[in-house]
């Protein structure tokens, strides 16, 4: 092919590029009228910018198409999840929240104590049964209702509320290895409110605001775990405790009945204990110590597990929640 | 859930919200790829890479520190990838003296273009693919490769120029 014009060059890329005024069009125009070497420059600039453009428009329709592969190889895939060291203590001492999730224990674990110093129980249960049965479990499920929604009791309302305002509420607890604490928890309150601690992470799952506060660490600490060595380092907190015995107002089964105080927090606790499995399986908390009126805090149901499968822990992010990463 | 920033979904991503991730990937998917389209010079390649790239996003979204810069990160990302596939069989090539071209068939306009795009300098061959791959805009090229237009308008020109010598 003949070389266009050497000093044209540059002006007919820019004439295909479309980057001229409409002035410079012309003047391109008007000599590519009467060059042919030129003309045919242009030519064949504008054919290889036809296949450009195609190109372009090609690549751009089976974009879609890539996006999916890669999408779907994606789903195949495992991610990384971060897991920091967990600064714990500020949050525990500030949330409220810890002390509900604590109570439950405490219910379980302190009431359980206190049988310890019942000189008065039968041989139908001793402490030692309990003990040696708690030891076999590392998981725990409770239900039941307490007095304001998980996200107020945050806020610093007390753990046994005074105002009657009953909402379900359901805890899986996981002890660590140690059986020392709560490794994994999930709270989940009757409107919806869901808090999780799984694999060190905490998830805060506002339904109002739709929203999953998230956090690297262990948001709720639950600090001790039922088992048989800390009911017994447990009794020295309680007071005025009584065991009884009757049945169970559901089951009809033989059940040991436990009340006990605390004078210096202004609460008290009942507990129910199945005499044929030696496991706690109900508690009831008021905020005075005389266990009158509606009870605060009441747990129809205490299940314990050897292990509670996993993904009862593990938090999905509902479809459109805003995560806040705290 | 369309309507959520960049931030908000990495920080679902990161724990392994992949319906998150797959939103980030519709939003940032197309620029990685001219990209790595601009650095391997062909779709294949490209492809591969990308993909490679946007997995090895979400296994590390941790590295990640501001969560706004997604998109950079992730293309910055899959620019390094394609750069070192490059060497890499720049270094297959230094080794077995492989001198040849590829292997004659028969060709499309298609297949000729890619090949002399393959053959264009990098600093061509960027901006000529973002510039018909992405709208044809000057302005948004030159954004893309943080640019000035006027050297955005010399790179095309040159582009231009260069790719017809090849083609010819």
């Amino acid at each position: 092919m003949d070389r266009p014009c050497e000093k044209m060059q540059d002006r007919l890329a820019d004439y295909i590029l479309g980057i001229l005024s409409a002035e410079e069009i012309n003047t391109i125009n008007e000599h590519i009228s009467w060059c042919p070497k030129c003309r045919q420059y242009v030519q064949e600039l504008e054919d290889e910018n036809r296949i450009l453009v195609q190109f372009g428009e090609d690549l751009k329709a089976t974009m879609a198409a890539r996006q999916d592969k890669v999408i779907e190889a994606i789903s195949r895939s495992e991610p990384t999840v971060h897991r920091k060291t967990p600064s714990l203590w500020r949050i525990i001492m500030k949330s409220n929240m810890t002390k509900l999730a604590t109570a439950a224990v405490i219910i379980v674990a302190v009431v359980l104590t206190v049988t310890i110093l019942d000189r008065t129980v039968t041989p139908a249960w001793a402490i030692e049964d309990t003990v040696k049965a708690l030891n076999q479990f590392n998981g725990i499920y409770l239900s039941g209702v307490v007095g304001v929604p998980i996200d107020k009791i945050g806020r610093g309302e007390d753990l046994v509320l005074r105002d009657g305002k009953n909402m379900s509420v359901e805890f899986w607890m996981q002890a660590n290895e140690e059986r020392t604490r709560s490794e994994n928890y999930r709270i989940e309150g009757g409107d919806g409110t869901v808090w999780s601690v799984c694999n060190s992470m905490t998830y805060r799952y506002d339904p109002k605001n739709n929203t999953v506060r998230v956090q690297s660490g262990r948001g709720i600490e639950m600090s001790i775990w039922p088992c048989g060595d800390y009911l017994l380092k447990l009794q020295e907190f309680m007071k005025d405790w009584q065991v009884m015995y009757g049945k169970d107002a559901v089951t009809g089964r033989d059940c040991a009945f436990i009340t006990l105080s605390n004078p210096s927090q202004g609460q008290s606790w009942w507990l129910e204990i199945d005499l044929e499995t030696n496991l706690p399986v109900r508690a009831k908390g008021w905020h005075n110590t005389r266990r009158e009126g509606t009870p605060s805090m009441n747990f129809e149901r205490i299940v314990f597990s050897e292990k509670l499968p996993d993904d009862i822990f593990e938090f999905q992010i509902p479809e459109g929640a805003t995560v806040i990463e705290e | 859930m369309n309507d959520r920033s960049d931030e908000n979904l990495v920080t679902a991503s990161r724990h392994g919200n992949k319906s998150a991730y797959a939103l980030l990937v519709k939003r940032h998917y197309k620029h990685a790829f001219i990209v790595c389209l601009g650095v391997v010079g062909n779709v294949e390649d490209a492809e591969d890479v990308t993909q490679e790239a946007m997995l090895k996003g979400f296994m590390q979204l941790r590295k990640l520190r501001n969560s706004s810069q997604f998109g950079p990160w992730i293309t910055k990302i899959a620019r390094n990838m394609s750069v070192n596939l490059i060497r890499r069989r720049q270094r297959v090539k230094e080794i077995i003296a492989d001198k040849a071209t590829r292997p004659i068939r028969a060709q499309s306009q298609n297949d000729r273009l890619q090949q002399a795009i393959e053959k264009l300098p990098l600093e061509f061959r960027q901006p000529l693919l973002m510039f018909y791959f992405d709208g044809q805009s000057v302005q948004k090229v030159a954004n893309g490769l943080n640019v000035s237009t006027s050297a955005v308008y010399s790179k095309l020109r040159t582009a231009i120029k260069e790719l017809h010598r090849l083609l010819a």
